[in-house]
């Protein structure tokens, strides 16, 4: 297991445990958590209809730049450091987007809150 | 009594040295003391002036991101894209220049801080990803709110001593 494994697990636990907070971006599909002097953004990329839908984390630094990423399924380009997911990190990746969706929405408390409504009327 | 003094005279200087050294020693000691007061007193001023040099560094640095987040707006409005990438540099570089400048008890002001840089790199990417495009970039609600909060944070930072003491709730 690698220190991006690690990572990723910390991450998903975190914010499992809601004690990440994940903040919006200047996209839709994007979300940023910041740990101490480093950020964390995850990204969910449509590629449009014949390709599948992917994900990608990267690791910023508090000067802005991206010192590591995982993308579970565009190879990283040259001079940009970063890995291509295998199955579970991308398993994973597409779990901690959606994790950090719902965090940021609060999708759980909105869902209880419709049910509780809907009960009532 | 001569022949005390003269056969103790020995005896005599060396007291009347022990005496000498003693009021040397204390001298000394308090000549070292008031070397040391004087020490602390220009180390306190000196530490005051590079605090008041860091501070105005500080100031200068904000108002010329908060600056440089106006530009960019006014970039984005009049869709200069290629220019608002330039910007977007100058933006990345004030605002590490800010973090590197904050004291440690800043913590809070510096996540917030290192929360815009990676929103500044959204941004940034999703520019550069259009740029060139024949259409004009399409632009979500987000990315404008973004630029905003950058511009918010920024400010809420001008009020306090250092960097700002109030800074907004943790988005």
């Amino acid at each position: 297991m690698n220190a991006i494994d690690d990572v990723l697990d910390a991450l998903l636990e975190r914010t499992a445990a809601g004690r990440l907070t994940w903040n919006p971006t200047a996209t839709v599909d994007e979300f940023v958590a910041t740990v101490g002097e480093v950020s964390v953004s995850v990204r969910e990329i449509s590629q449009g209809a014949l390709f599948p839908t992917r994900h990608r984390m990267e690791i910023i630094n508090s000067e802005g730049w991206a010192i590591d990423s995982l993308d579970s399924g565009e190879f990283p380009r040259e001079g940009v450091s970063g890995a291509l997911a295998n199955a579970e990190q991308t398993s994973r990746l597409s779990r901690l987007y959606e994790s950090a969706r719902r965090s940021k929405f609060d999708v759980q408390s909105t869902l209880d809150q419709l049910v509780r409504d809907l009960r009532n009327t | 009594m001569d022949g005390f003094w003269a056969s103790n005279w020995g005896n005599w200087v060396s007291l009347g040295g022990l005496i000498v050294s003693l009021g040397g020693l204390v001298v000394v000691f308090f000549q070292a003391r008031k070397a040391r007061i004087a020490s602390q007193a220009a180390q306190q001023v000196a530490t005051q002036t590079s605090e008041r040099i860091a501070r105005y560094l500080q100031t200068v640095s904000l108002e010329r991101a908060i600056a440089a987040t106006q530009r960019v707006k006014l970039l984005h409005r009049f869709g200069a894209w290629e220019a608002s990438l330039e910007q977007y540099q100058v933006l990345r570089t004030l605002i590490t220049e800010i973090v590197s400048r904050m004291g440690p008890k800043r913590d809070q002001h510096r996540r917030l801080l290192v929360n815009d840089q990676a929103l500044l790199r959204s941004i940034e990417r999703e520019v550069s990803e259009q740029v060139g495009r024949s259409n004009p970039p399409n632009l979500s609600a987000n990315f404008h709110r973004a630029v905003d909060q950058i511009q918010t944070d920024l400010e809420s930072l001008t009020g306090g001593s250092e960097a700002g003491d109030a800074p907004r709730e943790q988005r």
